[in-house]
C-alpha cells in the first residue's frame, strides 16, 4: 500500500506540474501584479483582498470607495489648485485590482478633465492611457482623448460633439452625462442640455438621486429657457462684412431717434431671429449681440453699437441679478477714486477719468465658495488719445445663483499685464 | 467499489446534519444578501457588484466548509475509535479516505449549488443573462475547494491537529494566490539560497489564482477550451497527489 500511493502521489505530481505548465502557457490572467497595486490608505485591504482571492471584488469596493471620495466634499487641506487631489490615485486603485473595469477609467478621467472644481487634463490623459493600453476594444476611452484634446485646444464645439456621441454607450458614466450636460448649460444650449438629461432618464437607470437630480436640472433648465430676460446663443446676430455694408448704407446717415428702429427693421429684414431682434429692444435699437460666453448663470454680451462716436464695441453681463449689468458704466465705479493709489493720480491729474467704454474681454475665474469673479482692465486717462495713467482691475462678482455681489477694484497697475483682445 | 460510495454518502449525511454545515449555510445566504445591499453604492455598476461580491462569498463558504469539514473529517473518528468500527469492515484504508473526502466534498459542492441558485435568481432579476460564463466560474471555484479540501486533509493527517491543520491551510490558500510572484522573484532572485526555495514554493503550492475565472472572464482574448482542459486535469491531478499522500499517511497511522 505505503509503496502503491508514493509511487501514485509522484505519478500525479507530475501529471500536476505538467498541467500547471500547460495551464500557464495557454493563457495569463490579465492582472496588473500587485507590485503595481496603488500604495497609500488603502493598500492593506487591496493586498489583503487580493491575497483572498478576490481581486474583482476588490476593485468593486475600490469603485464604491472612489465614488463616496468623488461625490463628498474636498477636503479643507486641499488647496484650489488641488480639489480632490487622490482622485487619480483612487481611481488607478480600482483599475489596478481590475484592469478590465472599464467605467472606472471614464469616470476618473471625465472628473479629472472636465469637472470644474478640479481640471487636471494631464492627469485623465495617463489615465485614459492606460485604459486604451489594457482595453484596446473599448472605444470610449479613445473618444474621450480625441474630447480631451479638443479641450486643450479650446475647440469646445469638437469636443461636445465627440462627447455626445458617446452618450449612447452603455458604459457612458452618468457623471460624464451630467457634466456634459452642465457645460451645455453653461453655454446656454438649453435644448441640448434637455435632451442629455433626458437621456438620461430614458436609459432606465433607477438611481433615485441621479434621477432626482436629473428632474431638477430639467424644471431648471425650463425655468431659464422660458424666461424672457434670458439671453442665449440664438441672440447672436451674426452679420457678415456684405450685410453690416449694407446696413450702413441704409441706416447711418438716419437721425439719432430713428436709429434704433432702424437697426431692428434691418435685422428683421435680413433674417436675425426673433431672440436677436429681442436684445436689440432690450437695449433699444442701439445694439446687436456678437458673441456670448456662458459662466455659470451669468453670461459675457459681446455687443456691437453701431452708432456710438468712438468706440463700437461694449461688454454686457446677462442672465444674472439684475439681468443685465453694463460694465462700462462709469457710476458703479465712481467709489474706486476712494483708493490711495487712484486719490494720488487724480490729485495730480484732476481731470483723470476711468476710461471704460472698450472694456475688451474679462478674465473669468470661479469665486472661492462658489459663482464667478468677471476682471475688466481699464485704463486711467486724461483724454481718449492721452496716454494711460494708470491700469486697474475692475472685478465683477456674482454667487452661484447669478446674484451680483458688488464691483470692486482688483488691483491698480502702471503698465497692462492681460490681454484686451477681441472675442 | 461499494464499501467507496457507501462510505461517501454516509459521509455525505453526516455533515449535512452537522450543526457547523447549516450555520456556515446560513451566513452564506445573509452574505448574498448583504452584497446586494451595498451593492446600491455602486451605482451603474450595481449588477457587477452583485455578480462579484456573490461569487467571492461563495468562494468563501466553500472554502471554509471544505477545510472545516475536511480537517475533522477523519481526525475526529481518530479521536473517538469510531474509525474502528468502519475498519473493522473489509473496507481498505484507501476507500476509507476517498469516501470521506468524496462525501465531504459533494456536501460542499451541495451548499455551493444551492448559494449559485439563489445568486443566479438575484442576478436574473436585475437582468443578468450570462449563465454560461456563470456556471464555468462556478466550477473554477468548485475545482479550488476540492484542491484546498484534499490539502486540508493531507494536513490534518501529518500534522494530526484540528488547529494547526487549519491555520497550514489557510496559509497555503494565501499563498497559492502569489506563485506568480514567487517564481517572478525566483526568476530576479541572483541569490542560490533564495532561488530554489521559491521556486520550490512556487511549484508545490497550488496555483490558486488560476481558479479565479470569475475575475478574468471578461478579458479579450479569454481563455479558451484547451484553458479549461489543463485547468481540469491539473484539478484532477493535485487532487489525486494530495489523496494519494493522504492514504500513505492513513495507512501508517494506528487506529
Amino acid at each position: 500500500m505505503s509503496r502503491r500511493a508514493l509511487a501514485a502521489a509522484a505519478l500525479c505530481a507530475g501529471v500536476a506540474l505538467y498541467a500547471g505548465a500547460g495551464l500557464r502557457a495557454s493563457f495569463t490572467p490579465p492582472f496588473p501584479p500587485l507590485s503595481q497595486l496603488v500604495r497609500g490608505p488603502f493598500q492593506a485591504q487591496d493586498l489583503h483582498l487580493a491575497a483572498m482571492g478576490v481581486r474583482a471584488a476588490a476593485a468593486d469596493i475600490a469603485w464604491v470607495q472612489l465614488l463616496q471620495y468623488a461625490g463628498g466634499e474636498p477636503a479643507p487641506t486641499e488647496g484650489p489648485g488641488r480639489r480632490y487631489n487622490m482622485l487619480k490615485d483612487m481611481t488607478l486603485r480600482v483599475v489596478r485590482l481590475d484592469s478590465r473595469f472599464q467605467r472606472a477609467y471614464a469616470f476618473g478621467a471625465a472628473m479629472l478633465a472636465w469637472d470644474t472644481e478640479v481640471q487636471r487634463p494631464d492627469e485623465a490623459l495617463d489615465i485614459l492611457q492606460e485604459g486604451i493600453r489594457n482595453n484596446p476594444d473599448y472605444g470610449l476611452l479613445r473618444l474621450m482623448v480625441a474630447a480631451l484634446a479638443y479641450k486643450k485646444q479650446g475647440d469646445v464645439p469638437r469636443m461636445m460633439g465627440i462627447l455626445e456621441s458617446s452618450l449612447d454607450d452603455p458604459a457612458c458614466p452618468l457623471l460624464m452625462k451630467a457634466i456634459l450636460a452642465n457645460i451645455h448649460k453653461e453655454r446656454g444650449e438649453y435644448a441640448a442640455a434637455l435632451a442629455v438629461w433626458e437621456n438620461m432618464l430614458a436609459s432606465g437607470y433607477d438611481d433615485a438621486s441621479y434621477r432626482e437630480r436629473a428632474h431638477r436640472q430639467i424644471d431648471d433648465i425650463h425655468r431659464l429657457s422660458a424666461s424672457p430676460d434670458m439671453v442665449g446663443p440664438d441672440a447672436i446676430w451674426p452679420a457678415t462684412k456684405a450685410v453690416l455694408d449694407k446696413f450702413d448704407a441704409q441706416c447711418r446717415r438716419m437721425s439719432i431717434p430713428d436709429t434704433g428702429h432702424c437697426l431692428v427693421d434691418f435685422m428683421a429684414g435680413a433674417g436675425a431671429k426673433p431672440a436677436a431682434l429681442a436684445f436689440t429692444r432690450r437695449l433699444e435699437g442701439a445694439g446687436y449681440l456678437r458673441a456670448l460666453e456662458c459662466h455659470g448663470r451669468v453670461s459675457v454680451a459681446y455687443v456691437t453699437y453701431p452708432f456710438r462716436a468712438n468706440s463700437n464695441e461694449g461688454v454686457l453681463l446677462v442672465n444674472g441679478r439684475p439681468p443685465l449689468v453694463d460694465v462700462s458704466d462709469p457710476d458703479r465705479m465712481k467709489d474706486f477714486w476712494q483708493d490711495a493709489r487712484l486719490k494720488a493720480i487724480r490729485s495730480r491729474n484732476p481731470e483723470a477719468e476711468i476710461w471704460a467704454s472698450d472694456p475688451g474681454r474679462p478674465k473669468v475665474a470661479r469665486r472661492k465658495g462658489g459663482g464667478w469673479r468677471f476682471v475688466f482692465m481699464f485704463p486711467v486717462r486724461t483724454c481718449r488719445a492721452c496716454a494711460d495713467l494708470a491700469r486697474l482691475n475692475a472685478a465683477f462678482d456674482f454667487d452661484a445663483r447669478g446674484g451680483v455681489l458688488g464691483i470692486f477694484l482688483d488691483g491698480v497697475s502702471g503698465t497692462a499685464s492681460t490681454s484686451s483682445a477681441k472675442p | 467499489m461499494d464499501s467507496l460510495k457507501s462510505i461517501a454518502a454516509c459521509s455525505f449525511k453526516e455533515i449535512l446534519r452537522q450543526k457547523a454545515y447549516l450555520v456556515v449555510l446560513l451566513f452564506g445566504l445573509i452574505l448574498l444578501g448583504g452584497a446586494l445591499i451595498v451593492s446600491v453604492l455602486a451605482q451603474q455598476e450595481r449588477l457587477r457588484m452583485i455578480l462579484d461580491l456573490g461569487l467571492a462569498a461563495g468562494e468563501l463558504i466553500g472554502l471554509v466548509l471544505a477545510v472545516f469539514t475536511s480537517v475533522n473529517l477523519i481526525l475526529r473518528e481518530l479521536e473517538s475509535r469510531t474509525v474502528q468500527l468502519v475498519l473493522a469492515h473489509p473496507v481498505h484504508r484507501s476507500h476509507y479516505i476517498l469516501g470521506r473526502f468524496l462525501g465531504a466534498w459533494a456536501a460542499v459542492a451541495c451548499a455551493m449549488a444551492l448559494m449559485a441558485a439563489l445568486h443566479l435568481g438575484l442576478l436574473a432579476l436585475y437582468g443578468w443573462r450570462g449563465t454560461g460564463v456563470y456556471v464555468l466560474a462556478w466550477l473554477c471555484t468548485l475545482g479550488k475547494t476540492a484542491v484546498m479540501a484534499a490539502l486540508a486533509l493531507l494536513l490534518s493527517l501529518a500534522l494530526s491537529s484540528p488547529a494547526a491543520a487549519m491555520a497550514f491551510t489557510l496559509f497555503l490558500w494565501m499563498l497559492g494566490h502569489f506563485t506568480a510572484e514567487m517564481r517572478f522573484l525566483a526568476e530576479r532572485s541572483g541569490s542560490f539560497l533564495l532561488k530554489w526555495p521559491l521556486l520550490l514554493a512556487a511549484f508545490t503550492t497550488p496555483d490558486l489564482a488560476r481558479f479565479d475565472y470569475r475575475d478574468f472572464w471578461s478579458a479579450a482574448p479569454g481563455p479558451g477550451a484547451s484553458w479549461f482542459l489543463w485547468l481540469a486535469l491539473y484539478t484532477a491531478a493535485y487532487v489525486s497527489t494530495a489523496l494519494a499522500l493522504s492514504c500513505q499517511l492513513f495507512s501508517q497511522k494506528e487506529v
